[in-house]
């Protein structure tokens, strides 16, 4: 659980770093953030098959 | 953390992101439906796949954050590759639910934006905590510069820290992290 915890607050701290402070145009860039309306239905595929 | 949960895909869970990502996707208007229903329609196709027991899933393993009242807030896309030969659960994707993505906003609310971020660290923690427990490693992958920039912060952070229970580094665009 220690290693979740810490794992959590230094990602936190590195995504807010990043994130927080972003205007709405770069925001939209992060695909986290948007639904992707011209992805094709096999991509997901594909990134578990690039991985 | 807020109340959340995070659940594997479920007929259950399909079923409420079908009726309540639908209704506040009608809320809108007619030009903001235009464009998200496609997406709604193909996302929503791809989880019956997934439910459905007459169907080959692979490695795919996806989970929903609930919140405290039962509704799904994001679907989150994952393999769970523990019999490949590198085994690894790996963070592919997630998809917030209609009301909080980015696609229509025209300014950024912090308080908002501040919830999203919740989530989404709710859903990588979660992932994260089944990864180093069953298989002891876990990738998250990158799609865009700005997360690949993220990564790079964490990682400067992280080697300055002596107590690292992990090793961390990336690998072009994932990021991976080992439990040492």
């Amino acid at each position: 659980m220690e290693s979740v915890a810490h794992f959590e607050n230094i990602f936190r701290e590195a995504l807010e770093s990043v994130l927080l402070g972003m205007d709405c145009a770069d925001l939209k860039k992060i695909h986290w953030l948007v639904w992707d309306t011209d992805c094709c239905e096999e991509e997901s595929a594909d990134f578990a098959e690039a991985a | 953390m807020d109340g959340y949960s995070f659940v594997e895909l479920n007929e259950e869970l399909l079923g409420k992101i079908r009726d309540q990502w639908k209704a506040k996707i009608e809320a809108l208007p007619d030009e903001a439906i235009d464009i998200l229903w496609p997406t709604y329609q193909r996302t929503v196709g791809w989880c019956e796949k997934y439910v459905d027991p007459n169907q080959e899933s692979g490695d795919l393993w996806l989970h929903v954050v609930v919140d405290g009242d039962g509704c799904p807030v994001a679907l989150v896309e994952l393999t769970n590759a523990h019999r490949a030969k590198d085994p690894s659960i790996k963070f592919l994707n997630i998809d917030l639910e209609p009301s909080s993505i980015m696609n229509l906003q025209d300014s950024v609310d912090q308080e908002s934006l501040g919830k999203v971020l919740n989530v989404i660290m709710f859903a990588i923690t979660s992932a994260f905590a089944i990864a180093i427990n069953q298989v002891r490693k876990f990738k998250i992958y990158g799609r865009d510069d700005e997360i690949v920039s993220v990564f790079d912060a964490l990682i400067a952070k992280h080697m300055n820290d002596p107590e690292q229970p992990f090793n961390i580094y990336r690998q072009q665009r994932w990021l991976v992290i080992e439990a040492v």
